[in-house]
């Protein structure tokens, strides 16, 4: 179950609109790395994840990462609320504005709309948790190539909080993996999937 | 899990569960007596589930580990697997 809090995990003040900016970070919205996939590639490998400590690190990190997504819609959403019809005009954003007018819509930067086939729930441990520890890198890395693109300190404040939780949640993610493979035969780690073989 | 901690949760499902009834009810219609009465009737009860749970059982929520030395947000089953 879960209960919202009226709060941003970490505040967000935007002054100046920027279409193009906000193009390139919806991506972290609904593109192939973004927060709403994460949220969700988490979630729903709780259940065949076996150690309940790991069950327990999916929980928390998946919880975060809809914080995240709110974070990332209050940006997008700072970015669009006053643009004028010019500066719509000028931008690759105005191809989004036909559907979606200022809407905040789980899109790729591409205009992909988003699609759980950006992830995986394989019901294995090992390919999980591996699977995990990549998709906190490729989010890294996508937070990166938005902060080459964008300039205002406003939104890099934000964006950069964001970065950093890629790079812890990779840390924990890995010391899951660990404690999962600790428990199976180490001389063959792949013998079983604890997940699925009784 | 003993039957004073099942009655407990139970608590705390049957008093959450109101107060999401009457909120989304009290979210069109803010200042309507017998929902705003309802509301702070449950309110109090699920506030005394919680504190209960929080103090003698698991934690409820990873904000409420009220064991001074063991993290215990992991120690109890979790609730997909079908023993809460």
């Amino acid at each position: 179950m879960w209960t919202y809090e009226r709060r941003l995990e970490y505040p967000v003040k935007i002054c100046k609109p920027d279409p193009n900016a906000a193009q390139a970070i919806i991506s972290q919205l609904g593109g192939p790395n973004g927060e709403l996939g994460a949220s969700l590639r988490y979630l729903n490998q709780r259940y065949t994840m076996t150690d309940r400590n790991v069950a327990g690190t999916l929980t928390d990190i998946g919880t975060e990462e809809l914080a995240h997504m709110e974070i990332i819609g209050a940006i997008v959403h700072q970015l669009t609320r006053n643009l004028s019809m010019d500066q719509i005009e000028k931008s690759p954003f105005a191809a989004y504005f036909v559907d979606h007018t200022v809407g905040v819509w789980p899109s790729a930067a591409s205009g992909m709309p988003f699609s759980s086939a950006t992830f995986q729930c394989l019901g294995d441990p090992i390919a999980d948790l591996t699977e995990d520890m990549a998709a906190e890198q490729k989010a890294r890395v996508t937070y990166d190539n938005i902060l080459r693109l964008v300039d205002d300190p406003e939104v890099r404040d934000p964006i950069k909080f964001l970065r950093e939780r890629e790079i812890v949640h990779f840390q924990r993610f890995g010391e899951c993996l660990r404690r999962v493979t600790a428990c199976l035969d180490s001389k063959n780690f792949y013998a079983i999937n604890p997940s699925f073989d009784k | 899990m003993c039957s004073e901690e099942m009655k407990l949760w139970n608590e705390l499902r049957v008093a959450s569960f109101a107060l999401v009834e009457l909120g989304l009810y009290l979210d069109t219609h803010c200042e309507e007596p017998a929902a705003m009465a309802l509301y702070q009737q449950y309110r109090v009860q699920r506030q005394n589930a919680l504190e209960a749970l929080n103090l003698r059982y698991g934690p409820v929520t990873p904000f409420d580990v009220t064991n001074p030395t063991k993290w215990t947000w992991t120690c109890d089953p979790w609730p997909w697997e079908g023993e809460v």
